[in-house]
């Protein structure tokens, strides 16, 4: 496999992949590394990865897994959002400061759920996989993924119930 | 869509039974129409996921130089850059010594006086330097009209 096979290979993923990684770290800055040093631990090993069925899949496994292991290490304990982009031209300024407030109040309720809410969520909701490729990322089986993301689901329209009603806090 | 189609699809949403495709249409469904109040809630988490994947990733994808190997090689670079300077720094003073022309006398006698002027010249200018000070006595002076000298 030579640089433009793996180029074109790694181009439609990479965006998923650094999005994964955005939601598990939060920080802008420490998720472009981690889907830069992803990327690069793929293309050494890049004599394996023909092996795999899926190789998207896989890709996003190895972003999951890495970015656990970031927070694992702790190194990223002190990171905030720093810096989100939304691009919408076409919208007025003035409704797209409502927006961005919408959905920063989401990201927040979001941040706050576990790690494996997050991901499915993610995986589910934000970058449409089926249940079968969810499966195959994250190692869990179907039933527990569907359990995981309906907790999800329900807790972020809880929370945003309750700011609707109380007012943002 | 109907409000009662909706609701129950919207549950079905919540316990994680829903297909694909009918997410999808949810989503296009939140975006596109007027939703009444009780699924604002809805609407604003459908939103947010349509937002959330027009987020890409911006920077270039490297393959080459990890950032470890990156920093070896400046450091190589580094000391390549002391060894280089110090090599040329010395050569040009080295040089420069060389260059300077300390105009030697080969005469022994002419040397001999060469230098007493030069000393001369040296001792004069400390004497003169020394006439400065002499109003340093005048302090000696009044001292002495207070303190006796033992």
């Amino acid at each position: 496999m030579n640089h433009h096979t793996f180029l074109r290979l790694i181009d439609p993923v990479k965006d998923k992949m650094f999005r994964l990684a955005l939601r598990l770290l939060i920080s802008k800055e420490a998720a472009e590394d981690a889907t830069q040093e992803v990327i690069l631990k793929i293309w050494n090993r890049k004599d394996k990865v023909k092996d795999y069925a899926n190789i998207e899949a896989f890709m996003i496994s190895v972003t999951k897994n890495y970015c656990l292991d970031q927070l694992k290490a702790k190194h990223n304990n002190n990171l905030r959002i720093v810096h989100t982009n939304y691009d919408s031209k076409e919208i007025s300024v003035y409704r797209q400061i409502e927006l961005k407030d919408e959905l920063s109040q989401i990201e927040k309720i979001v941040e706050c759920l576990p790690e494996q809410q997050k991901i499915v969520f993610q995986l589910r909701d934000i970058e449409e996989y089926e249940y079968s490729e969810i499966a195959e990322i994250t190692k869990m089986n179907e039933p527990a993924i569907r359990v995981t993301l309906s907790r999800a689901r329900k807790k972020i329209k809880q929370e945003l119930l309750k700011t609707h009603r109380y007012g943002i806090k | 869509m109907e409000l009662n189609n909706l609701r129950i699809l919207l549950n079905k949403y919540e316990e994680g039974e829903t297909s694909l495709q009918e997410e999808r249409d949810l989503k296009k469904y939140f975006s596109s129409n007027e939703i009444p109040v009780e699924f604002i809630a809805y609407k604003k988490v459908f939103n947010f996921n349509i937002e959330s994947k027009k987020l890409a990733y911006s920077k270039e994808v490297q393959l080459k130089s990890t950032s470890k190997r990156k920093w070896v090689y400046s450091g190589v670079a580094a000391s390549i850059l002391i060894v280089m300077s110090f090599l040329f720094f010395n050569d040009l003073t080295n040089k420069r010594l060389e260059e300077q022309n300390l105009g030697t006398i080969e005469d022994s006698e002419q040397a001999y006086l060469k230098t007493k002027e030069t000393l001369q010249m040296v001792a004069n200018v400390f004497s003169e330097g020394r006439e400065d000070l002499e109003y340093l006595n005048e302090f000696n002076k009044t001292k002495n009209k207070f303190i006796k000298e033992q």
